[in-house]
């Protein structure tokens, strides 16, 4: 039975919606997920001329989701790309940040952040949703 | 200028002294001294292209493929690193270990090149970035991709692997560049010597066939005036004044001196062979006792005034003269004072002719006058007045003697012969007239 629940909780969890936001002033309005995908496989880092941050959530659920979902690609596979990135000279691995401090990078305009949607705040806007 | 002056005539002297082989092969000689030291700058120049072929094969290839070889390990490791970190395995990462080492021996064996900066700069930055790279590729194991300090560490890899990847690239770039300046000295040096080559060959044809033409035409300046001198030599009488002009003192010189020196014993020769010839022509006509002309010259001369007689009507006289009581002397006195009296006579008769008669000895005690236009009494006052001389002269060792005479003149229908014997006739009346008297008959 606990398992079950923990099944369910677990379907819950992974069935929670990610957003992709940025800060509400930011001029980004809505962006496909290509771009998304883009953004955080550092295949660019620029999004309508814009130069833009990605952030990356420490919470693990929350980050494979996001790969998953998004990504379209398992952990493991995303940890390879990109430490392949990396052992290539191209692009350090970013830091994964807790709560607090996404919302303090998102004070900034040009960052965007993955987060259940669950979380937004008034600061922010959703610029990608997965319907 | 003048030294200059003397320089030049020094040289030419020089010239003029050497064979005629030598001043041809002087063309060849310049040509020596022009492309000896292209053929040195050529030899060294060889030694520098052997050298940096040498240094080419020696070094840069070698460095060359142990450059891409570190390259290609290079990447092997980040293979090795990056399939351990996708993996998870830590043990994975050791792996790479040999690699590092094949670099690091690959790079130790060079160390002591030409490119020892560059080597030892990728050595350092080497070390350095394997040690990173091990360490971070630990941590993001261990850790999951997650920790706090990966961006810090993950920058510094990428920044570690950025700069040994340009160091080796760099160093392979340089490698290839060196090889190309190389190789492209090597053609430049080449096409250096193919040019000046050609252009100093150029130059030594040009002046081989100029001093070829030169001495060619001076020597057959030289020729044609030998031959010239020697034709004018030929022309003409006997000349041995004349000699030919020294034009050089080659081979021609030579021979030039060799055919004066042949004049010049001619001429000698000649000398004496004329000389000689006199003394025999005098010796052929002279007496030789009393050096009066003998019968021989007297019987010509008596042909030629009987032929001038014929010719221009002109009279001759003959003159037979003989010493008195002369066979006396030899007896008393002996035939040396008989000798001495003879020649005694002899001179006292040259002396009391005119110029213009031949006196002879006609053998014995007889003397001859041959008179040339002289008629009877010509011929008759002359003989008187010697007669009269010899009779006042006084001898030696005998004291006075006197002389008959006798006289013919040639007329149209004399002979040599007849002459004589007319004379002889009037000679052989005066002396049975009682001797000391002229006699004339016809």
């Amino acid at each position: 039975m606990k398992t079950i629940l923990l099944l369910l909780l677990s379907i819950y969890l992974l069935n929670a919606q990610i957003v992709v936001v940025t800060n509400k002033n930011s001029q980004l309005n809505t962006i496909p997920k290509e771009i998304v995908q883009y953004i955080y496989l550092a295949k660019t880092d620029k999004i309508e001329k814009v130069k833009v941050e990605p952030i990356l959530s420490d919470n693990k659920s929350l980050h494979d989701e996001f790969c998953n979902h998004i990504l379209s690609k398992s952990e493991s596979q995303y940890n390879s790309y990109w430490a392949r990135l990396v052992f290539t000279g191209r692009k350090p691995i970013s830091k994964r940040l807790d709560w607090q401090e996404i919302v303090k990078k998102l004070q900034d305009v040009n960052t965007i952040a993955y987060i259940d949607k669950n979380d937004l705040i008034n600061e922010w806007k959703i610029i990608y949703e997965e319907n | 200028m003048k030294k200059i002056k003397k320089i030049i005539r020094n040289l030419l002297f020089r010239y003029y002294s050497l064979s005629i082989l030598k001043k041809f092969l002087l063309a060849p000689m310049f040509g020596l001294i022009l492309v000896l030291p292209f053929y040195i700058f050529v030899f060294l120049n060889m030694l520098e292209m052997k050298q940096s072929v040498n240094d080419v094969n020696d070094e840069l290839l070698p460095l060359q493929e142990i450059s891409f070889n570190n390259i290609l390990l290079l990447e092997k490791i980040v293979n090795e690193m990056n399939s351990a970190v996708s993996a998870k395995e830590v043990e994975w990462i050791a792996a790479s270990d040999k690699n590092a080492d094949k670099i690091r021996e690959n790079l130790n064996r060079y160390i002591q090149s030409s490119y020892k900066k560059e080597i030892k700069e990728g050595f350092t930055a080497f070390n350095n970035y394997y040690k990173t790279a091990k360490e971070v590729s630990a941590k993001i194991i261990q850790n999951d991709q997650c920790y706090a300090n990966i961006e810090n560490d993950t920058k510094i890899l990428i920044q570690n692997y950025n700069e040994i990847d340009g160091l080796f690239k760099s160093l392979k770039l340089k490698i290839k560049n060196d090889i190309e300046k190389n190789f492209n000295s090597l053609y430049c040096n080449t096409n250096f010597i193919l040019f000046n080559g050609n252009f100093i060959f150029s130059v030594w044809f040009f002046i081989s066939t100029l001093i070829i033409l030169l001495v060619y035409r001076d020597i057959k300046y030289k020729i044609k005036k030998i031959v010239d001198d020697s034709k004018e030599i030929a022309s003409g009488d006997v000349d041995f004044e004349k000699r030919l002009c020294i034009v050089s003192y080659d081979e021609l010189g030579q021979i030039v001196k060799s055919i004066n020196i042949f004049i010049n014993k001619l001429h000698k020769n000649h000398e004496e062979l004329s000389d000689a010839k006199k003394v025999l022509d005098s010796l052929y006509i002279t007496d030789r006792l009393t050096n009066v002309y003998n019968r021989v010259k007297i019987d010509e001369i008596i042909d030629i005034e009987l032929k001038k007689k014929k010719r221009y009507d002109h009279v001759c006289s003959v003159i037979l003269i003989d010493v008195d009581y002369f066979k006396l002397v030899n007896d008393t006195y002996g035939h040396l004072v008989g000798d001495s009296i003879l020649k005694e006579f002899a001179v006292l008769i040259k002396e009391s002719v005119r110029d213009t008669d031949f006196v002879g000895r006609w053998g014995g005690e007889e003397f001859i006058i041959v008179c040339p236009q002289t008629d009877q009494n010509g011929a008759l006052s002359l003989a008187e007045h010697l007669r009269s001389k010899i009779e006042e002269f006084y001898f030696t060792t005998v004291g006075k003697k006197t002389a008959s005479f006798g006289i013919a003149t040639c007329t149209d229908n004399d002979d040599a012969q007849s002459i004589i014997d007319n004379a002889d006739k009037a000679l052989y009346r005066a002396k049975g007239g009682g001797r000391n008297q002229v006699v004339f008959y016809n």
